[in-house]
């Protein structure tokens, strides 16, 4: 076969891939317990990181940006691919530094004035609680997951997985919100150039955003000029 | 008491008066130095207890025994700068022995994820109290770290002593010194061991010979804290000049 036939054979087969992969498309349901102690469905189903699992792909070129804006992490829910890059841009007013302590991806971006970044690559996967060493009151979160077949949902639970390979595939929907993470995790057949539905369940936990500073301690009171 | 008993005594007394909850080393070799620099932004309070013991080749030689502190500045993601003094203690005196200004300089800025990573030192080291003249140091240091944690260091360096600084007659001293160490985590992120192997080679104006060691290390990292104790054993039989012994134990408390 000569090099132009294997060439045409190549750039026939790429579109014919592309057009294997499926889609999944679904709702995360969060039920939370109501004021009379029986459990109800929550309103607003945002941030809940929905991905899968079974296979990987190479992160994005591309840097993922946290921004710090008025003492607060924005957006707090990023879900980013193993080995992807994310840029932690100080926005605000006043110093910040942010840091995790999670096994799957400790760091400390120092103290960085506004208009400073700092960045970081994740490289191993799992749920990283990122955290600003002078203002307690920040928190958000990192999932790292395996491939590009993830998203995060807004208030109407949502979500879209495009560009998955065809299998059946463990699907898993996070919601942090402080230490303990509330997960869950179904199976999705995915068929060729198909489209799969899935609901998944959260039983929403209790909230509790404590948690301690870079270097393992309690935070310090400080005055609110900070 | 023997170098080595005094120095474990003193380590122990050190590690007593610790702060409480320590965690992983920064630094996991007592004598190469690393291309890890300190949070932009954070003080660290460092200090050394080390000894260099006798040398069969040099009888007359004493053991000192040294204690090294001093702040280490965060100064940029690239810049640390470490401001220590040095005191000196034998068998006869102890006093105060020199004050340095210690910058170090990440090639890339933390957080970079290169495996390839490199730092050059420039310190400036000034004597008091002691025969020895005041010197630069200069080193060039290029780290190596695999997937799986293996780090690999190497430390080439200079020192020049310039007796003219302190209105001393003599020639300037050039010393060339090379490091080189492997470490690997034990723990992640807390606990490491490590091999590391050191050297010094007169190059002008040095009377004596070279002085080679190997050595091991363990270092960890706990809350605000990292510690490492090592001892590098000196290659006597083939330098005679060299000491037999100089362990070290390091460390840091963030403040």
């Amino acid at each position: 076969m000569g090099r132009g036939a294997l060439i045409l054979l190549l750039s026939l087969a790429a579109p014919l891939a592309a057009a294997q992969q499926g889609t999944v498309r679904g709702e995360v349901r969060i039920t939370v317990q109501g004021p009379d102690g029986r459990p109800v469905l929550k309103a607003d189903r945002s941030g809940v990181v929905v991905y899968l699992t079974g296979y990987t792909e190479p992160p994005p070129s591309g840097e993922v940006n946290m921004a710090q804006r008025n003492k607060a992490f924005q957006p707090s829910v990023v879900g980013v691919v193993a080995g992807q890059k994310v840029r932690f841009s100080n926005n605000d007013v006043v110093v910040h530094n942010v840091f995790s302590r999670s096994r799957a991806g400790k760091f400390d971006a120092g103290k960085n004035r506004p208009g400073e970044d700092y960045t970081e690559t994740f490289k191993k996967t799992g749920l990283i609680d990122v955290y600003c060493d002078i203002h307690e009151q920040m928190v958000a979160t990192l999932v790292v997951v395996p491939n590009r077949a993830f998203a995060v949902t807004g208030p109407d639970g949502r979500f879209v997985l495009e560009g998955v390979p065809p299998g059946t595939h463990p699907i898993f929907a996070v919601h942090r919100r402080d230490e303990r993470s509330d997960v869950s995790r179904a199976e999705v057949t995915v068929k060729p150039g198909g489209e799969a539905v899935v609901t998944l369940e959260l039983n929403e936990t209790r909230a509790d955003d404590k948690h301690l500073d870079k270097h393992g301690r309690q935070y310090t009171p400080r005055s609110d000029a900070y | 008491m023997s170098a080595v008993r005094r120095f474990v005594l003193l380590g122990v007394l050190a590690l007593a008066v610790l702060p409480t909850p320590a965690e992983a080393g920064r630094r996991p070799f007592i004598w190469v130095w690393d291309t890890e620099i300190v949070p932009k932004g954070d003080v660290e309070l460092e200090q050394w207890l080390w000894v260099k013991s006798r040398a069969p080749g040099v009888p007359e030689r004493t053991s000192n025994y040294w204690v090294w502190w001093g702040p280490v500045f965060g100064l940029t993601q690239r810049l640390e700068l470490a401001v220590p003094f040095q005191v000196l203690a034998t068998r006869e005196r102890t006093q105060l022995e020199s004050f340095d200004a210690d910058l170090r300089l990440r090639f890339n800025p933390r957080g970079d994820d290169s495996p390839w990573q490199g730092l050059l030192r420039v310190a400036y080291h000034h004597t008091i109290h002691t025969t020895q003249p005041p010197r630069l140091d200069a080193n060039l240091v290029q780290s190596f770290e695999t997937e799986g944690g293996l780090r690999l260091v190497l430390d080439l360096g200079a020192q020049v002593g310039l007796p003219a600084l302190r209105g001393q007659e003599g020639p300037v001293r050039l010393l060339g010194t090379y490091a080189a160490g492997v470490s690997y985590p034990l723990i992640e992120d807390e606990l490491r061991a490590s091999l590391e192997a050191f050297g010094e080679i007169p190059l002008q104006g040095i009377p004596g010979g070279q002085h080679h060691f190997v050595g091991a290390d363990v270092a960890w990292t706990f809350g605000r804290t990292w510690v490492t104790l090592g001892v590098m054993v000196g290659l006597t039989p083939l330098f005679p000049e060299t000491p037999q012994f100089m362990p070290r134990l390091i460390w840091a408390v963030v403040l």
